[in-house]
């Protein structure tokens, strides 16, 4: 056991800073993402990517179904441009410049679609290794980790000009003698719950517009394309509330990770939920199907967004502030009271 | 008499459940040097902020959701008009002058009244239109030795005289008790009471309480209170000049050493003790228990039982229990007891969770009986004024958490390793000199002191203690 000592303040160190952001420079401590996961301790299973079965027969049958239509595309294009040239040489350079034109400009977007993706990829991914750092700290109840995580995730924000004022409310509140758990409740509290605020009412508009779209469109087709395109639109914004703009691949495999996020985690969490939806269904349906369908429909955007909330949440929700149908709809009244910022994006 | 007063005192609980001011009397509880002054001062002062800078106060839920829109400090309620007011901007401005020091010893009774306005989120309330409130919260602060008196209220001569010579059986008592003994064995207790020997008598027993109490002893079982502290009372009073003697065979005679000795002590109860408990430390809602575990700790295993036995003798004077709707019959009994181990910051924060476990150790069988009686008690480890900051240092290649601060009598900073605390009681083995080092640090000089005092869990207290009634 140390005897007691006493030493010269000039040779200490401060222990923790007080959650001042990384100047300029290193972060405080990396965690490998897979020391992280390797730990047993995280209770709440993280959203998991789905890892696709290898189906030989049906990848056989997109790729050189792919194959075809792109070959016929370019022979197609091939032909057409051959034939303007044999028509006369200005009308073959002026189709084949524009042709050029397309073909850079799109490979310059896929590649920025590429680049951001890779980058975003990275973000939701350190998303996930902070929702299981953070419920470690939470089951360790240790003292100083606590700290250095909450500079992380708010340096993640330090850019933003709408989160200056609540992160210097957090910095104001927190010092060095908070244990990790406290200072991850403060985080929650002074941060991330105001995220959650400006993430409902997104996710409430978004349930809102489906189910009257899907109430009112005439054909299935259109319904598939509305929900589609709004769920999309709906995920790209709660995710800019929590820090991310992915682009259009990183967003198809955020949804992928959230439908495969709502498959699994939702039975429990959301069964209750699922009883309103169909009791909603049922009285909507006395009034007409379709009416009856958009409910429903309405419902299952709702759900999806809760869930990408969860997915892009830096913190994992605490019980008492986990995301659900009648929570949203108590977060929608709550927001009429003071009409939250909702444009983050 | 009494009972009108229970009953309008109950009847005024009765009332208060149905008006939008709330009035909460807290005890707040704790031997000398175990830091009320200080507690009650940084308890306002950061209550007082609370309106325009609530992220002092981040586990105060009123505080965190801003509902708290400001307060103010009233001198104490009419009633106990002559109750002088707490000097609350004096401790303040010792504590954040420009050569911060602590308050002055308290040597008398004092009481001040904090109202706060808060946005209440009660729907009852806010259905009826009354959406901002009023929480009175009224605090009394007063020398912790007279504290140890309350059990004297309901104790004979003999009862006490028995228990405290038991006491002197054990060292270091014993050996500070030698003088007034040697002269106790001299005196006739049946025999005719003689002037110069009831001085005599007193005298010493005074200087062997004196004794016990020195910083390098550590004992704080003193009784009775007065000698050591008398405030209002002339110290050489006839009234303070007993000391407990060794029981009678047979009833002593009037006018004898034994029977004059018994008519005072049972003045001093009636007169002082009993007026002064009625007065004071009756109808409290809630109460929090300061201990100074650090100082007992440093002291060694005589003064943490001393301690121990101390607080257990205190906390046998309060009415705990649940104060229902029936509280106009019985009184108003404490609802909440917080016990809280104080100057945490002497010690790095990591320590803090071992330091509390230590005081739940300490407290365990006072808390138990107060539970018994359907009671909430929690512990925690907190500083109403924090003077050190965390620091890391390197002692033979080994990292060590320390503090830094400026101690007192000193000019320059030091930084502190001061031992580790166990989070048990330590053995008689165990207890070897030179286990801990404390040093009592100064108040930090503190810039922006109107955003309220640095503090170490005093938001978790106040929302334990208060929290419910600010919501």
């Amino acid at each position: 056991m140390a005897e007691p000592i006493e030493l010269d303040p000039k040779r200490v160190k401060i222990a923790v800073a007080e959650a001042e952001p990384a100047a300029n420079g290193p972060r405080p401590e990396e965690l490998s993402a897979d020391a992280v996961r390797a730990n047993p301790v995280a209770v709440v299973p993280p959203v998991q990517p789905i890892k696709p079965k290898r189906r030989l027969l049906r990848r056989t049958f997109w790729w050189s179904l792919g194959l075809f239509a792109g070959g016929a595309i370019v022979w197609d294009t091939w032909g057409f441009v051959s034939r303007a040239f044999s028509e006369s040489l200005e009308l073959g350079s002026a189709f084949s410049a524009v042709l050029g034109v397309a073909v850079l400009s799109g490979v310059a977007l896929i590649s920025r679609e590429i680049s951001t993706f890779g980058r975003e990829m990275r973000k939701l991914r350190e998303v996930s290794t902070f929702t299981e750092r953070a419920t470690q700290l939470r089951v360790q109840g240790g003292h100083g980790e606590g700290l250095r995580f909450a500079s992380r995730v708010i340096d993640g924000y330090a850019e933003r000009q709408d989160m200056k004022a609540r992160l210097a409310a957090f910095r104001g509140a927190v010092t060095s003698a908070h244990t990790d758990v406290q200072v991850l409740d403060i985080l929650a509290d002074t941060v991330i719950r105001p995220l959650d605020a400006q993430a409902y009412p997104i996710v409430a508009r978004a349930s809102r517009d489906t189910a009257v779209g899907v109430a009112l469109s005439p054909f299935g087709l259109l319904d598939a394309g509305l929900v589609i395109w709004r769920t999309l639109r709906m995920v790209r914004d709660v995710a800019g509330v929590y820090g991310f703009r992915p682009g259009f691949f990183a967003r198809i495999s955020l949804v992928k990770r959230i439908l495969a996020a709502a498959a699994t985690a939702g039975v429990g969490d959301f069964a209750a939920d699922i009883l309103v939806a169909h009791v909603g269904a049922r009285v909507g349906g006395l009034l007409s199907a379709k009416a009856g369908e958009g409910v429903l429909t309405g419902m299952r955007t709702a759900r999806l967004g809760l869930v990408a909330m969860a997915a892009c949440r830096p913190l994992p929700f605490a019980e008492e502030d986990r995301a659900s149908i009648s929570r949203l709809s108590r977060e929608i009244l709550k927001s009429k009271d003071s009409p939250a910022k909702t444009d983050a994006n | 008499m009494a009972l009108n007063e229970t009953a309008s005192k109950g009847m005024s609980g009765v009332a208060r459940r149905f008006a939008d001011r709330k009035n909460v009397r807290l005890a707040v509880t704790g031997l000398s040097r175990s830091g009320k002054t200080v507690f009650t001062t940084s308890f306002i002062h950061n209550l007082l902020s609370a309106g325009l800078w609530p992220e002092r106060l981040p586990f105060l839920s009123a505080a965190a959701r801003g509902a708290i829109i400001a307060g103010e400090v009233f001198p104490m309620a009419p009633g106990s008009a002559d109750t002088p007011r707490f000097p609350f901007e004096e401790s303040l401005s010792a504590i954040t002058g420009a050569n911060p020091s602590w308050p002055q010893a308290t040597d008398r009774l004092s009481g001040i009244r904090l109202a706060m306005r808060y946005r209440t989120r009660r729907k009852l309330a806010r259905a009826r239109g009354r959406k901002i409130q009023i929480l009175i919260v009224d605090l009394v602060d007063y020398p912790g030795e007279w504290l140890l008196d309350l059990p004297l209220a309901a104790k004979s001569f003999a009862e006490w005289s028995a228990e405290t010579l038991s006491l002197t059986q054990n060292q270091p008592r014993a050996e500070l008790a030698k003088p007034w003994l040697a002269h106790m064995a001299k005196m006739d207790a049946p025999g005719r009471a003689k002037d110069a020997d009831l001085e005599k008598s007193a005298e010493l027993y005074k200087a062997y309480l004196q004794a016990c109490r020195a910083p390098e002893v550590g004992m704080v079982l003193v009784q009775p209170a007065r000698f050591v502290r008398p405030g209002d009372l002339d110290p050489d009073a006839p009234i303070l000049e007993f000391c407990p003697l060794e029981p009678l065979p047979a009833k002593a005679p009037d006018g004898s050493l034994y029977q004059t000795m018994e008519d005072r002590y049972n003045a001093y109860r009636d007169q002082i003790v009993r007026p002064f408990y009625r007065e004071h430390f009756r109808g409290f809602d809630e109460q929090i228990v300061l201990v100074d575990v650090l100082s007992a700790l440093k002291m060694g295993k005589a003064a943490f039982d001393d301690a121990q036995a101390a607080i257990g003798a205190i906390l046998q004077s309060f009415d705990y229990g649940k104060s229902g709707l029936l509280s106009w019959l019985t009184g108003v009994r404490i609802s909440k007891v917080l016990f809280a181990a104080t100057k945490s910051d002497h010690v790095s924060s990591n320590q803090h969770h071992n330091l509390k476990r230590l005081l739940e150790e300490m407290v365990a069988r006072e808390a138990n009986r107060i539970r018994f009686r359907g009671v909430d008690t929690a512990a925690v480890a907190l500083s109403a004024v924090r003077c050190t900051e965390d620091v890391l240092g390197e002692v033979q290649g080994q990292t060590l958490s320390m503090v830094r601060g400026l101690p007192a009598g000193r000019d320059e900073e030091t930084a502190l390793f001061p031992g580790e605390i166990p989070a048990h009681f330590p053995t008689d083995q165990d207890w070897r000199n030179g286990r801990f080092k404390f040093l009592d640090f100064l108040p930090a000089r503190i810039t922006g002191s109107a955003r309220g005092l640095p503090h170490i869990g005093m938001d978790e207290a106040m929302q334990y203690l208060i929290g419910k009634r600010l919501r």
